[in-house]
Formats: structure tokens, sequence, C-alpha cells
């Protein structure tokens, strides 16, 4: 059982203060989802528990088993089973996706060549991506879905502990959407990981069932409820939330 | 492969088949050590710097009509000043491959696309430790000629990389195509320049060029970092990326980049 935690934290970029005061917590086996209008500080939750240094911590503490984790950096974060969907994942010219991945996994464990390799054809062939796509220079002339894919790849390689998606619908089609969903569901009945799902829309929530479902507003959660609370926002909007709140 | 080995101002080897001719004039107190290569049929030739003293050379490529021509050069720590003139004639072209790691280097690159539909593609990747410069000159003499240059440079140590690439396109040289990439990755902080210019006579062109000079990108590092990389894997795996060649094997590669970068 793993326990990510995040303590009265408060997070600034320059002299902006982004997150004020959020507090959180995922076990283990839930899923948890994070909703709120742009620009309210989503993104920058994902990024900050992934140790991203363009933000300061003010204020607070982020706990993975009860130890913190803010002095660590970001690879070693991400040793600790820590995982985050990048919502565009970058584009790294001259090294190719399997080289990528190898070095990923290798900074995990010893890689077994022939193990790797079987692995990594068998989950390219469950996410129906071309196979050729391994030998291209990561996420050169993807499309949007194949980025996306490609992100779910690495999960299914790393065995994370803790995953973070960060709009990982975003620019999908309705196809991309499913085998996203359906391999991230699959990924979760096998490991039980602990998932923050961060999204604007209820689309993937039709693949991915969360047990909680919280609204971010102006760098706190405003509201905490169950998956009924999606339903409400795709017909009333945040405004309700937001205008109750104030 | 053709393959010739040019040291200290000499022509040491040369197994070359009937595809290319040579023509060499010796050394002179006036003049370097000048080699004239004759393409006639398709083919290609590895050029190795073996130099243990300052050297310089000058060298002029001929390419005939409708040959395909790759060159493959080697360099490696040594001070060379390099002349090369490429002539390319009606429907050939020339693809050049060149791969250094030297202290100090001047070398003058000009091409003639002499023919009506011949090009070049140029590929350079240099580690540079120690001054060098790089100048070309690029002249489109005739129409549907196409020039596609890409120099990617890394700085180390004592490095400081000047280039400057200049594409003549000249009046009438109708649907030519200029395609210009130049970067420099800065690791040691010293002043770079990249002169990219392209002067055009021609409305009906495509040209495009870009001139990039910096470090590693701090959000593709943050990336790869959140995939377990450590800071001085993620570097190696990008350093790989940037210089990789597909004449130069990956296992030497790795190995040149082990010795330079720590």
């Amino acid at each position: 059982m793993h326990k990510l935690q995040i303590q009265n934290l408060s997070v600034t970029i320059g002299e902006k203060e982004i997150l004020k005061d959020l507090n959180l917590e995922i076990k283990s086996g839930e899923i948890h989802v994070i909703m709120g209008p742009n620009g309210v500080g989503k993104s920058t939750l994902s990024k900050v528990i992934m140790g991203d240094s363009s933000y300061e911590i003010k204020k607070g503490d982020i706990l993975f088993d009860e130890k913190s984790i803010i002095s660590l950096s970001t690879d070693e974060r991400a040793r600790l089973g820590i995982y985050l969907t990048f919502q565009n994942p970058m584009e790294i010219e001259g090294v190719s996706n399997v080289d990528f991945l190898k070095a990923a996994v290798s900074s995990f464990q010893k890689v077994n060549l022939f193990q790797f390799i079987k692995e990594l054809e068998e989950k390219t062939n469950i996410l129906k991506m071309d196979k050729e796509m391994l030998n291209r220079p990561v996420n050169i002339g993807f499309s949007g879905g194949e980025k996306k894919k490609n992100e779910v790849l690495g999960m299914y390689m790393l065995k994370p502990k803790v995953v973070i998606l960060d709009e990982i619908d975003s620019g999908l089609d309705v196809d991309s959407l499913k085998i996203v969903g359906e391999n991230i569901m699959a990924y979760y009945e096998q490991e039980k990981p602990a998932i923050l799902i961060i999204t604007h829309y209820q689309r993937l929530l039709d693949y991915i069932k969360p047990q909680k479902v919280h609204i971010l507003y102006q760098g706190s959660i405003i509201k905490s409820g169950t998956s009924q609370l999606v339903t409400k926002i795709e017909k009333q909007g945040y405004l309700p939330f937001v205008t109750s709140h104030e | 492969m053709n393959k010739i080995v040019l040291k200290n101002n000499q022509l040491m080897l040369s197994e070359i088949d009937f595809t290319i001719s040579l023509c060499s004039k010796e050394k002179t107190e006036f003049k370097p050590f000048q080699l004239e290569i004759k393409v006639v049929k398709d083919t290609s030739l590895l050029i190795e710097y073996q130099n243990e003293i300052p050297s310089k050379y000058d060298i002029q490529i001929i390419v005939e009509p409708n040959c395909s021509f790759e060159l493959y050069e080697k360099k490696k720590e040594q001070e060379t000043k390099i002349q090369y003139r490429y002539d390319i004639s009606e429907q050939a072209s020339v693809t050049v491959h060149k791969f250094q790691e030297a202290k100090k280097i001047k070398e003058l690159d000009i091409v003639y696309l002499q023919g009506y539909e011949s090009q070049i593609d140029y590929d350079l990747k240099a580690i540079s430790f120690d001054k060098q410069k790089y100048d070309m000159v690029i002249y489109h003499c005739q129409s549907n000629s196409k020039s596609n240059i890409s120099n990617r440079l890394l700085a180390l140590q004592a490095g400081e990389i000047h280039i400057n690439v200049t594409s003549i396109v000249y009046p009438q040289m109708k649907d030519t195509n200029v395609i210009q990439n130049n970067r420099i990755l800065n690791l040691n902080n010293k002043k770079h320049t990249i002169c990219p210019n392209l002067l055009i006579e021609q409305n009906d062109i495509d040209a495009s060029h870009s001139a990039h000079i910096g470090s590693f990108d701090p959000a593709t590092l943050f990336y790869m970092k959140s995939r377990g990389m450590s800071e001085k894997e993620a570097t190696k795996l990008l350093l790989k990326g940037f210089l990789q060649m597909d004449f130069i094997p990956s296992e030497e590669l790795e190995k040149i980049i082990d010795q330079y970068w720590r």
C-alpha cells in the first residue's frame, strides 16, 4: 500500500501564487479526479508533485509513503514510482523511442533485453501502435493520439505506483480515447496504483471510474465529492461552485 | 566503399575502384596539397584524416552528370585547414556525411550546383575543443537545383565555433530549393556565432534557414528525468541523439561521449 499526501501546499512562480494551502491524499487502489476552469493550477500541481524546479514551494509538504519528497530531484521521485503523463509530451530529436524507454527502464532495474523487447512489442500491440514508432525519434511526427498512447506505453514499461494523468484525453479522437482509457483501467486492475486524473471533460471517465472528484479553483480544492459531481459540473459548469465558494 | 587516407599533407592510402579517378599534386611552398576526385559512376568514398602535424588540403570533387555520390569524412584531434570545392553536374547528387572530433579546424566548402536538377545534402556533426571556423558558399547556378545543409556542432572545453553559410540563387534559377539548418550546442558558455545568409535573386523558389545556439532545453530534461533518468543519463542520451550518424557505430559514439562528457 502506497500513499501520496499533499499537505497545506502553497506554490509560486515568480511573484504569482498558483497553489494555496492545497491538501490531498491518494492511496493505492484509489482514483481521484481534479477538475476546474483553465488557469487554476491543475497542471502546476502535477508538475510540482514531479519536482519541476520552475516552481517554488512556499509552504507545506508532499509526502510519499509518509516521507517528504520535496527535497528529492525529479528523477528520484520518478524512481520512487511516481509517473506523470504530460499534456504536451516533449519531442526529442535523434533519440529513438526504444532507446528512450530502455534508458528509462534501466534507471529502475537492470534490463533483460529479450524480456524488454518482448514486453515492449506486446504493449505496443495492445495500444494499437505501429511498431515502426518504436524506432522513430521520441514523439517526432506523432499525432496527438500517438503521443498520448506513447505516454501510456511508458506507464506500462515503468510500472509506477502513482500515476498522474495531466489531460491525457486532450487531442484524442473517440477511438484513441477508448484505447487510452481502457489501457489505463487495465493497468489499474493489474497493479492497483494510485491514480490522479486532471481533466476538463467527463468523456475519459466513461472508461476510468473515479472514487473521488475534486474541484480546484484559485489554487485550492473548493469541493470534493463522488463521481456524481462530474455530472453536475457537466450540466451546470463551474459557476455555481465558484460563486458559493466566493 | 572506396577509401582514401590523408596524413601530414600527403595521400597515404587510396583504395578506389573504376567509379572514381584521383589526381594529386604535392604540397609546395606556395600551395597546399591538392587532390582532384572525379566521380564517373554512382559510388561512395570515405576520407580519413590522420594528421600528426598541422596540415592543409585543397580538395576538388567533380561529379559527372547523372551520378550519385556519397562522401563520408572522419577527422580526429588535429589542426587542419581544408578547402573543398564541389562541382555538381546535371541530375547529379552529392550526399556529404562528416564527423569531426577535433581541436583547431578551418574549413571552406564551396559548392557549385552547375547542372539542372543537381543536388547536395550536407550533414556535419562535430565536437569542438578549440577554435573552429566553417565557411560554406552554395551557388545555385541552374534551375531545379537543391541544397540541404545541416551543421550540428557541440562546443566543449575551450571550443569556439563560428559558422558562416551563404546560399546564393542567381536570377532565372527557377524552382530551386534552399535549406539551411545550423545548430551549436553550447556546453562551455563560450561565444559562438552562426551567420546564415540567403542571397536570392529569384522569386519562384523554396527557401528556409534556421540558426540556434544554446544548451539543453530544460523542459526536455524535465521530461526525461520524470522517466527516472538522472541528469547525467539524460544529457548523455541527448548528446548521442545530437551527434549520431549512420556511419558511426553506436558503441563508438558512446565511447566518444563518455570520453568527453563527465
